[in-house]
Protein backbone atom coordinates (compact mmCIF):
# COMPACT_ATOMS: atom_id res chain seq x y z
CA UNK A 1 0.00 0.00 0.00
CA UNK A 2 2.98 2.35 0.97
CA UNK A 3 4.44 1.56 -2.04
CA UNK A 4 1.99 1.76 -3.72
CA UNK A 5 1.74 5.71 -2.81
CA UNK A 6 4.74 6.48 -3.38
CA UNK A 7 5.34 7.20 -6.86
CA UNK A 8 2.18 8.89 -6.76
CA UNK A 9 3.39 11.29 -3.42
CA UNK A 10 6.91 11.69 -5.56
CA UNK A 11 5.01 12.96 -8.39
CA UNK A 12 2.98 15.06 -6.09
CA UNK A 13 6.16 16.54 -4.83
CA UNK A 14 7.49 17.26 -7.72
CA UNK A 15 4.49 18.75 -9.24
CA UNK A 16 4.00 21.21 -6.07
CA UNK A 17 8.32 22.13 -7.09
CA UNK A 18 7.71 23.05 -10.25
CA UNK A 19 4.70 25.02 -9.86
CA UNK A 20 6.41 27.41 -8.15
CA UNK A 21 10.01 29.29 -7.58
CA UNK A 22 11.49 26.59 -5.43
CA UNK A 23 14.79 27.16 -5.92
CA UNK A 24 14.83 30.96 -5.16
CA UNK A 25 12.61 30.32 -2.23
CA UNK A 26 15.31 27.56 -0.56
CA UNK A 27 17.96 30.40 -1.66
CA UNK A 28 16.01 33.17 0.21
CA UNK A 29 15.78 31.05 3.32
CA UNK A 30 19.17 29.81 3.20
CA UNK A 31 20.36 33.02 2.92
CA UNK A 32 18.58 34.31 5.75
CA UNK A 33 19.67 31.03 8.05
CA UNK A 34 23.09 32.24 7.21
CA UNK A 35 22.94 36.02 8.23
CA UNK A 36 21.51 34.91 11.32
CA UNK A 37 24.34 31.90 12.05
CA UNK A 38 27.16 34.01 11.51
CA UNK A 39 25.81 36.58 14.15
CA UNK A 40 25.17 33.54 16.36
CA UNK A 41 28.33 31.32 15.91
CA UNK A 42 30.05 31.81 18.96
CA UNK A 43 27.36 34.33 20.45
CA UNK A 44 25.53 32.50 23.13
CA UNK A 45 22.30 31.80 23.27
CA UNK A 46 20.10 34.87 21.84
CA UNK A 47 22.54 37.48 22.45
CA UNK A 48 22.71 40.91 20.54
CA UNK A 49 25.71 42.57 20.08
CA UNK A 50 25.35 45.84 18.67
CA UNK A 51 22.95 46.86 15.51
CA UNK A 52 24.39 45.14 13.18
CA UNK A 53 23.68 41.93 15.89
CA UNK A 54 19.94 43.04 16.03
CA UNK A 55 19.94 43.44 11.85
CA UNK A 56 21.42 40.29 11.08
CA UNK A 57 18.38 38.76 12.84
CA UNK A 58 15.90 41.54 11.65
CA UNK A 59 17.20 41.04 8.02
CA UNK A 60 17.57 36.99 8.31
CA UNK A 61 13.68 36.35 9.07
CA UNK A 62 12.87 39.09 6.65
CA UNK A 63 14.81 36.87 3.96
CA UNK A 64 12.78 33.81 5.32
CA UNK A 65 9.68 35.25 5.26
CA UNK A 66 10.54 36.06 1.57
CA UNK A 67 11.29 32.63 0.61
CA UNK A 68 8.18 31.79 2.45
CA UNK A 69 6.41 33.91 0.54
CA UNK A 70 7.34 32.91 -2.64
CA UNK A 71 6.65 29.35 -1.98
CA UNK A 72 3.74 29.73 -0.89
CA UNK A 73 2.03 32.50 -3.38
CA UNK A 74 4.42 32.56 -6.24
CA UNK A 75 1.91 34.72 -7.60
CA UNK A 76 4.20 37.67 -5.04
CA UNK A 77 6.99 36.77 -6.18
CA UNK A 78 7.97 40.23 -7.68
CA UNK A 79 7.15 41.44 -4.51
CA UNK A 80 9.49 38.95 -2.62
CA UNK A 81 12.13 39.22 -5.48
CA UNK A 82 12.59 42.85 -5.14
CA UNK A 83 12.16 43.17 -1.29
CA UNK A 84 15.12 40.48 -1.21
CA UNK A 85 17.51 42.01 -3.73
CA UNK A 86 16.78 45.74 -1.79
CA UNK A 87 17.52 43.70 1.86
CA UNK A 88 20.50 41.55 0.40
CA UNK A 89 21.96 45.15 -0.40
CA UNK A 90 21.33 46.32 3.06
CA UNK A 91 23.18 43.50 4.78
CA UNK A 92 26.07 44.30 3.12
CA UNK A 93 26.50 47.02 5.19
CA UNK A 94 24.34 46.30 8.00
CA UNK A 95 24.92 42.55 9.03
CA UNK A 96 28.48 41.18 9.14
CA UNK A 97 28.77 41.96 5.33
CA UNK A 98 26.01 40.25 4.16
CA UNK A 99 26.99 37.49 6.58
CA UNK A 100 30.58 37.42 5.18
CA UNK A 101 29.36 37.82 1.78
CA UNK A 102 27.58 34.33 1.61
CA UNK A 103 24.85 35.45 2.68
CA UNK A 104 24.26 38.08 0.44
CA UNK A 105 25.42 35.70 -2.64
CA UNK A 106 22.45 33.52 -1.19
CA UNK A 107 20.11 35.81 -1.19
CA UNK A 108 20.90 37.79 -4.54
CA UNK A 109 20.41 34.73 -6.73
CA UNK A 110 17.55 33.92 -4.51
CA UNK A 111 15.75 36.85 -5.65
CA UNK A 112 17.16 37.01 -8.96
CA UNK A 113 16.01 33.75 -9.63
CA UNK A 114 12.31 34.55 -7.95
CA UNK A 115 12.24 37.46 -10.00
CA UNK A 116 13.16 35.22 -13.41
CA UNK A 117 10.59 32.51 -13.11
CA UNK A 118 7.91 32.45 -15.28
CA UNK A 119 4.70 30.22 -14.69
CA UNK A 120 3.67 28.26 -17.64
CA UNK A 121 -0.40 28.96 -17.31
CA UNK A 122 -2.18 25.09 -17.79
CA UNK A 123 -4.23 24.55 -21.07
CA UNK A 124 -7.90 25.82 -20.49
CA UNK A 125 -10.25 22.37 -20.23
CA UNK A 126 -13.53 22.87 -22.69
CA UNK A 127 -15.46 22.76 -19.80
CA UNK A 128 -13.57 25.93 -18.82
CA UNK A 129 -13.94 27.39 -22.39
CA UNK A 130 -17.50 26.47 -22.14
CA UNK B 1 -2.52 43.60 -10.85
CA UNK B 2 -0.81 40.34 -9.49
CA UNK B 3 -2.99 37.62 -10.23
CA UNK B 4 -4.57 35.93 -6.85
CA UNK B 5 -5.72 32.82 -8.60
CA UNK B 6 -2.31 31.68 -10.31
CA UNK B 7 -1.26 29.10 -7.88
CA UNK B 8 -4.75 27.20 -9.82
CA UNK B 9 -3.25 28.03 -12.67
CA UNK B 10 0.23 27.34 -13.11
CA UNK B 11 1.06 23.48 -13.65
CA UNK B 12 4.63 24.16 -14.84
CA UNK B 13 6.96 26.98 -14.90
CA UNK B 14 10.54 27.71 -15.40
CA UNK B 15 13.39 30.47 -15.02
CA UNK B 16 14.33 32.57 -18.02
CA UNK B 17 18.24 33.18 -18.09
CA UNK B 18 17.80 36.63 -19.45
CA UNK B 19 15.44 37.97 -16.85
CA UNK B 20 17.64 35.74 -14.13
CA UNK B 21 20.76 38.17 -15.70
CA UNK B 22 18.62 40.98 -15.94
CA UNK B 23 17.99 40.68 -12.57
CA UNK B 24 21.20 39.72 -11.02
CA UNK B 25 23.24 42.54 -13.09
CA UNK B 26 21.86 45.36 -11.05
CA UNK B 27 22.52 43.41 -7.84
CA UNK B 28 25.98 43.11 -8.14
CA UNK B 29 26.85 46.13 -9.82
CA UNK B 30 25.31 47.66 -6.90
CA UNK B 31 27.02 45.38 -4.27
CA UNK B 32 30.41 46.34 -6.17
CA UNK B 33 29.47 50.13 -5.76
CA UNK B 34 28.86 49.68 -2.21
CA UNK B 35 32.24 47.19 -1.59
CA UNK B 36 34.18 50.05 -3.36
CA UNK B 37 32.74 52.89 -1.45
CA UNK B 38 33.46 50.83 1.93
CA UNK B 39 37.01 50.31 0.40
CA UNK B 40 37.43 54.09 0.41
CA UNK B 41 36.15 55.20 3.22
CA UNK B 42 32.78 56.37 2.34
CA UNK B 43 30.62 53.67 3.47
CA UNK B 44 30.26 52.30 6.84
CA UNK B 45 30.23 49.05 7.46
CA UNK B 46 28.14 47.53 10.79
CA UNK B 47 30.03 44.64 12.34
CA UNK B 48 28.90 42.53 15.39
CA UNK B 49 29.05 39.22 16.75
CA UNK B 50 31.31 37.01 19.03
CA UNK B 51 32.47 35.28 16.08
CA UNK B 52 36.26 34.11 16.90
CA UNK B 53 38.41 37.30 15.38
CA UNK B 54 42.04 37.80 15.80
CA UNK B 55 43.36 41.51 14.61
CA UNK B 56 47.13 42.03 13.81
CA UNK B 57 47.54 45.92 13.41
CA UNK B 58 51.33 47.45 13.01
CA UNK B 59 49.96 51.00 14.79
CA UNK B 60 47.32 51.62 17.03
CA UNK B 61 46.22 54.82 18.52
CA UNK B 62 43.23 55.41 21.07
CA UNK B 63 41.76 58.18 22.60
CA UNK B 64 39.29 58.01 25.48
CA UNK B 65 40.28 54.62 26.62
CA UNK B 66 39.15 53.00 29.98
CA UNK B 67 39.28 48.99 30.37
CA UNK B 68 38.10 46.79 33.63
CA UNK B 69 37.82 42.99 34.72
CA UNK B 70 34.43 41.34 32.95
CA UNK B 71 33.04 38.45 32.30
CA UNK B 72 32.66 37.20 28.84
CA UNK B 73 29.86 34.58 27.94
CA UNK B 74 30.16 31.82 25.19
CA UNK B 75 28.66 28.57 26.69
CA UNK B 76 30.17 29.62 29.92
CA UNK B 77 31.49 32.32 31.28
CA UNK B 78 35.14 33.47 30.27
CA UNK B 79 37.08 36.39 32.10
CA UNK B 80 37.82 39.33 29.61
CA UNK B 81 39.23 42.81 29.68
CA UNK B 82 35.93 44.75 28.41
CA UNK B 83 37.91 47.93 27.14
CA UNK B 84 35.28 50.99 26.20
CA UNK B 85 37.21 53.36 23.94
CA UNK B 86 35.61 56.62 22.58
CA UNK B 87 38.00 56.67 19.67
CA UNK B 88 40.33 54.41 17.66
CA UNK B 89 42.76 54.25 14.64
CA UNK B 90 44.53 51.26 13.29
CA UNK B 91 46.83 51.26 10.51
CA UNK B 92 48.00 48.36 8.89
CA UNK B 93 45.74 46.10 9.87
CA UNK B 94 44.88 42.50 9.07
CA UNK B 95 41.47 40.61 10.67
CA UNK B 96 40.82 36.51 10.42
CA UNK B 97 37.48 35.39 11.62
CA UNK B 98 36.76 31.55 11.06
CA UNK B 99 32.90 30.76 11.52
CA UNK B 100 31.91 27.98 11.17
CA UNK B 101 29.06 27.53 9.23
CA UNK B 102 26.42 24.31 9.26
CA UNK B 103 27.11 22.66 5.53
CA UNK B 104 29.90 24.93 4.48
CA UNK B 105 32.57 23.70 7.19
CA UNK B 106 35.02 26.32 8.35
CA UNK B 107 35.07 29.92 6.35
CA UNK B 108 37.62 32.07 6.78
CA UNK B 109 37.06 35.91 6.30
CA UNK B 110 40.63 37.28 6.08
CA UNK B 111 40.09 41.13 5.64
CA UNK B 112 43.41 43.53 5.46
CA UNK B 113 43.42 47.36 6.10
CA UNK B 114 44.81 49.78 5.16
CA UNK B 115 43.48 52.39 7.67
CA UNK B 116 40.20 51.97 9.85
CA UNK B 117 38.69 53.91 12.45
CA UNK B 118 35.89 53.05 14.81
CA UNK B 119 33.83 55.51 17.50
CA UNK B 120 32.18 54.36 20.64
CA UNK B 121 34.36 50.89 20.53
CA UNK B 122 33.58 48.43 23.16
CA UNK B 123 36.09 45.37 22.86
CA UNK B 124 35.73 42.13 25.27
CA UNK B 125 39.07 40.59 24.68
CA UNK B 126 40.99 37.73 26.49
CA UNK B 127 44.30 38.14 25.03
CA UNK B 128 46.38 40.76 24.04
CA UNK B 129 50.18 41.29 22.98
CA UNK B 130 51.72 44.14 22.07
CA UNK B 131 55.58 45.42 20.97
CA UNK B 132 55.55 48.45 22.31
CA UNK B 133 52.41 50.81 24.37
CA UNK B 134 52.66 54.58 25.16
CA UNK B 135 49.48 56.04 27.73
CA UNK B 136 49.08 59.14 28.26
CA UNK B 137 46.65 60.54 31.02
CA UNK B 138 46.69 57.37 32.14
CA UNK B 139 44.82 56.20 35.60
CA UNK B 140 44.39 53.57 37.75
CA UNK B 141 40.94 53.13 40.08
CA UNK B 142 40.07 50.56 42.91
CA UNK B 143 37.21 51.03 43.95
CA UNK B 144 37.49 49.55 48.04
CA UNK B 145 35.30 49.18 50.63
CA UNK B 146 37.51 50.45 53.06
CA UNK B 147 41.18 51.05 52.78
CA UNK B 148 42.57 47.54 53.51
CA UNK B 149 40.05 46.18 51.68
CA UNK B 150 39.13 46.33 47.99
CA UNK B 151 35.92 45.44 45.75
CA UNK B 152 38.14 42.90 43.54
CA UNK B 153 37.61 45.21 40.55
CA UNK B 154 39.88 47.73 38.80
CA UNK B 155 39.54 50.24 35.85
CA UNK B 156 42.70 51.25 33.97
CA UNK B 157 42.06 53.93 31.68
CA UNK B 158 44.20 57.01 29.87
CA UNK B 159 43.39 59.62 27.51
CA UNK B 160 45.90 58.41 25.59
CA UNK B 161 47.24 55.17 23.89
CA UNK B 162 49.16 54.25 21.14
CA UNK B 163 51.13 50.88 20.42
CA UNK B 164 52.59 49.21 17.73
CA UNK B 165 52.75 45.20 16.82
CA UNK B 166 49.51 44.61 18.40
CA UNK B 167 47.51 41.72 18.59
CA UNK B 168 44.71 40.92 20.25
CA UNK B 169 41.85 38.40 19.87
CA UNK B 170 38.22 39.90 21.28
CA UNK B 171 35.63 37.80 21.84
CA UNK B 172 32.80 40.04 21.52
CA UNK B 173 33.14 43.73 20.04
CA UNK B 174 30.32 46.33 19.34
CA UNK B 175 31.29 49.16 17.32
CA UNK B 176 29.45 52.55 16.35
CA UNK B 177 30.86 53.25 12.72
CA UNK B 178 33.94 51.80 11.67
CA UNK B 179 35.05 54.02 8.74
CA UNK B 180 38.18 51.97 6.72
CA UNK B 181 40.27 52.91 3.93
CA UNK B 182 42.40 50.70 1.30
CA UNK B 183 40.36 47.36 2.59
CA UNK B 184 40.77 43.89 0.63
CA UNK B 185 38.51 40.94 1.79
CA UNK B 186 39.00 37.34 1.08
CA UNK B 187 37.12 34.82 1.65
CA UNK B 188 38.55 30.86 1.58
CA UNK B 189 37.30 27.55 2.96
CA UNK B 190 39.17 26.22 6.30
CA UNK B 191 40.49 28.07 9.19
CA UNK B 192 43.45 29.89 7.74
CA UNK B 193 45.30 32.91 9.56
CA UNK B 194 47.01 36.60 8.37
CA UNK B 195 50.21 35.73 5.96
CA UNK B 196 52.57 37.97 6.66
CA UNK B 197 53.01 40.95 4.28
CA UNK B 198 55.55 40.90 2.00
CA UNK B 199 58.17 43.26 3.24
CA UNK B 200 57.54 47.21 2.14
Amino acid sequence: MSTAMRPGRRSARQGWRRSRPFAAGLLLGLGGLELICVSWVGLGFLQFTGTAGAASWALGSLFVVAGVTTWHNPALRYFSGVLAAVLSLVSLVAANLGGLLLGFLLTAVGSALALAWIPQQAAATPEEEA
Amino acid sequence: MIDNDFPVMASGGRTSRLRFALALAPLLVGASVLLAGSAAGAVSVAFAGEVPVTVHAARVSASGVSASPAASGRGGLLPALATRVEQATVEDACVTSTAHLPVVGAVTAVVRIERASATGLTVEAGKATARSVKLSGAKFDTPRVSLDRPTGLFTVGAQKVSGSTVTTQPHAFTAGTITSRGVSIDVRRGAAGCEPRAAR
